[in-house]
């Protein structure tokens, strides 16, 4: 077991290298870079002629490296990450890439997983639920309403949802984390002042992440009752099942320690690609809604070609991807004999 | 004396044996299956009897409802689209009462005590009647914790004394392995002492040794001989291979399309078959030595589908030997000797 995890830690680490390559170069693939939109910047607002422009452009490349050759940039690039945590500089923040991340890495990854925990306990539930009653009514509305969700797009939800909290719930607040009263009282849970305002702001908290946790987990609940429900009709069908049912179990049990289990496995398996689709959703849901994640970072940085948090999310996302991968990988190796021992 | 006296004072000394001696009685039972495209009749109108402590082969083709009725007695038929529209499943039990498990609701508390306990069941497919994520020894102590009052430990330690009475070599150290560790005559020997783990009163083999090497069919064999002495359990031996019930059986059922057609002690099928279909069998099967020009006869025609409406014999379609009768009226299974009976016209 602690070599199964050894080595596949080893791997993930070799493909955690091999995105950081690949990121790297696909945002250089676009023409131009950085420099050249602050050239035009110059020519356009600040009245510089051609060549004023070229060499303040000229300038801001040295400053920042940008003329030295790519692989150059890349090792240097790595380099910083790996001794100083530095994720590079971010031209139009004038900050630190990793201070932008560190700041918004937390939020991203709280709406992902809450999406991703609701989406995986509803659908799974909902699957298990709705495979014994095959072609039933409840099985029918539910593919129906399945189908609806993975359907829709998500970006439509999210306006949808907004309509719905500021024209009909009259929310005041939906473009943020939290309600402007609540920004700045702290997490602290000391006195029982202290602990009521955080309370508060919690609930204030999940009033305003609610509606892209459901937008980015809608999808997943479809994907994982259909998977499960599939699953579950396999195995039911399953000789084990029936031997199982031959014991004397109940309908009950044989379903919690022979059948589930087993349907689990595809589901399991399918979580560590689940992970970034859900951080997509989170994308998704958090630019229309607003919400300062690093899917909103992602997005205006490729607009400026901000190349290093372009490819520093980019890194991050594959990071996650990766880290999915191998919790599915060891959970898949904890529940499966046949993992562990081969 | 009460009504019930005077009956049984009126039975024969020897039926009133047959009675004692029977521990499950299937009288007229009807399974069917309904599905879109019809009705169908996988069983319809066995009549079979199994002694205490003996074997009963059941033989037919695939298809002809040996497997569904005794899962049926099992209640394992999956509902819908199967149900036992008729007849009744008598069971006698340990305590001495007599159950009809068709009246038994599939998920009661009464047939799962049955189930396991009283009546057990192995399959043919050993590769995957096993949990492939459990290991061996707990999905064998998982039936005697529930059937019997013991703890986990005592559980634990019968699952490996099973292990060791199906001759599996280092039991203490293969109760922790997976199904996927052991061979398929292994897996069938987890099966079967799962199976006899809390000592049933009748254990239903379905096909227990079509998927294994023929070597390891032997081995099998000879091994549910013994422990069927071990234990005091009745057999039903369902197969399509003759040698093997010629070999384990005392008596046999032989089934054509949902019924039973001929029922006898396993020596007269062998050397007195009533039934053409029944000859037609032994006539398919090789013999060692048999003589050059008696090559194996095969049966002719095919079997018809479940769902046609059958007026007369169901076999009068194949049979060498059928009289106009057989195609107007279908023949009543009674006793044409003792001990012998069969749904044949020719006997009439």
């Amino acid at each position: 077991m602690i070599g199964f995890i050894v080595r596949r830690f080893a791997v993930s680490v070799a493909v955690v290298l091999g995105i950081a390559l690949v990121s790297f170069i696909v945002i250089q693939l676009p023409p131009g870079d950085y420099a050249d939109g602050y050239k035009s910047f110059l020519i356009e607002q600040g009245g510089a002629t051609e060549s004023e422009a070229e060499a303040q452009a000229e300038l801001f490349r040295q400053r920042y490296g940008l003329d030295k050759p790519l692989p150059t940039q890349f090792l240097v690039w790595i380099r910083d990450m790996v001794t100083k945590g530095s994720f590079g500089f971010s031209f139009a923040y004038k900050r630190d890439v990793g201070e932008l991340i560190r700041e918004r890495l937390p939020r991203t990854l709280l709406l992902a997983v809450l999406a991703h925990l609701t989406s995986t306990a509803v659908g799974i539930v909902a699957g298990i639920f709705v495979a014994p009653r095959q072609y039933s009514v409840a099985d029918n509305v539910a593919a129906f309403i399945a189908f609806i969700l993975s359907a829709l797009p998500r970006f439509w939800i999210a306006l949808a949802i907004m309509f719905f909290l500021v024209f009909t719930l009259e929310q005041e607040h939906v473009t943020a984390f939290h309600s402007p009263q609540y920004v700045v009282v702290p997490w602290a849970f000391g006195s029982l002042a202290e602990t009521r305002e955080s309370w508060a702001k919690l609930v204030d908290l999940m009033q305003h992440i609610w509606p892209v946790v459901v937008i980015a987990g809608l999808g997943g609940v479809a994907r994982n009752m259909r998977v499960m429900r599939g699953n579950m009709l396999d195995e039911l069908n399953a000789q084990y099942v029936t031997t199982a049912r031959s014991k004397g179990l109940t309908e009950g049990q044989v379903m919690r320690r022979h059948a589930v289990p087993n349907a689990l496995h595809p589901i399991i398996m399918y979580q560590g690609t689940v992970l970034p689709y859900m951080l997509q959703g989170e994308l998704q849901a958090s630019i229309v809604m607003g919400l300062p994640t690093i899917g909103t970072l992602l997005l205006t940085s490729l607009r400026n070609e901000d190349i290093y948090i372009a490819a520093s999310c980019l890194l991050i996302y594959g990071v996650l991807l990766v880290a999915g991968n191998l919790i599915a990988d060891i959970s898949l190796a904890v529940l499966d004999p046949r993992v562990r021992f081969s | 004396m009460t009504l019930e006296q005077q009956a049984s004072a009126g039975m024969s000394a020897e039926a009133k044996r047959d009675a004692e001696d029977t521990i499950l009685e299937l009288n007229g039972l009807k399974t069917y299956f309904f599905l879109e495209r019809g009705i169908v009749k996988a069983v319809d109108g066995v009549n079979v009897a199994v002694g205490r402590r003996k074997t009963l082969g059941v033989v037919g083709e695939s298809g002809c409802g040996k497997s569904v009725t005794f899962r049926s007695v099992m209640r394992l038929i999956q509902s819908p689209p199967g149900r036992i529209v008729e007849g009744e499943i008598l069971l006698h039990r340990k305590d001495g009462e007599t159950v009809d498990i068709v009246k038994l609701d599939p998920r009661s508390r009464q047939l799962r005590d049955i189930r396991g306990a009283e009546i057990a069941m192995i399959f043919q497919e050993p590769m995957t009647s096993l949990n492939p994520l459990h290991p061996v020894g707990r999905q064998i102590s998982e039936s005697v914790l529930l059937h019997q009052s013991m703890s986990r430990q005592g559980a634990q330690e019968r699952a490996e004394e099973m292990l060791n009475r199906v001759h599996i070599a280092d039991p203490g150290r293969r109760i922790g392995e997976y199904p996927h560790q052991l061979s398929g005559g292994m897996r069938q020997r987890v099966m079967i002492a799962l199976a006899l783990s809390c000592n049933p009163s009748i254990l239903i083999a379905d096909e227990p040794t079509t998927a294994l090497d023929v070597t390891v069919q032997a081995q099998i064999l000879d091994l549910m001989r013994e422990l069927q002495e071990d234990f005091d359990s009745a057999i039903v031996l369902i197969t399509h291979n003759l040698g093997v019930v010629s070999q384990m059986a005392d008596h046999v059922a032989v089934m054509y399309l949902g019924r039973v057609v001929e029922y006898a002690p396993v020596y007269d099928i062998f050397h007195n078959p009533k039934h053409p279909y029944t000859i037609g069998l032994l006539n398919s099967v090789p013999v060692l030595g048999r003589k050059e020009e008696n090559r194996l006869v095969p049966i002719t025609g095919m079997v018809p589908s479940p769902m046609e409406e059958i007026r007369g014999c169901a076999f009068a379609d194949r049979c060498p030997e059928a009289m106009e009768i057989c195609w107007e009226q279908s023949p009543e299974f009674k006793e044409h000797e003792p001990g012998h009976s069969a749904a044949c016209w020719l006997h009439d």
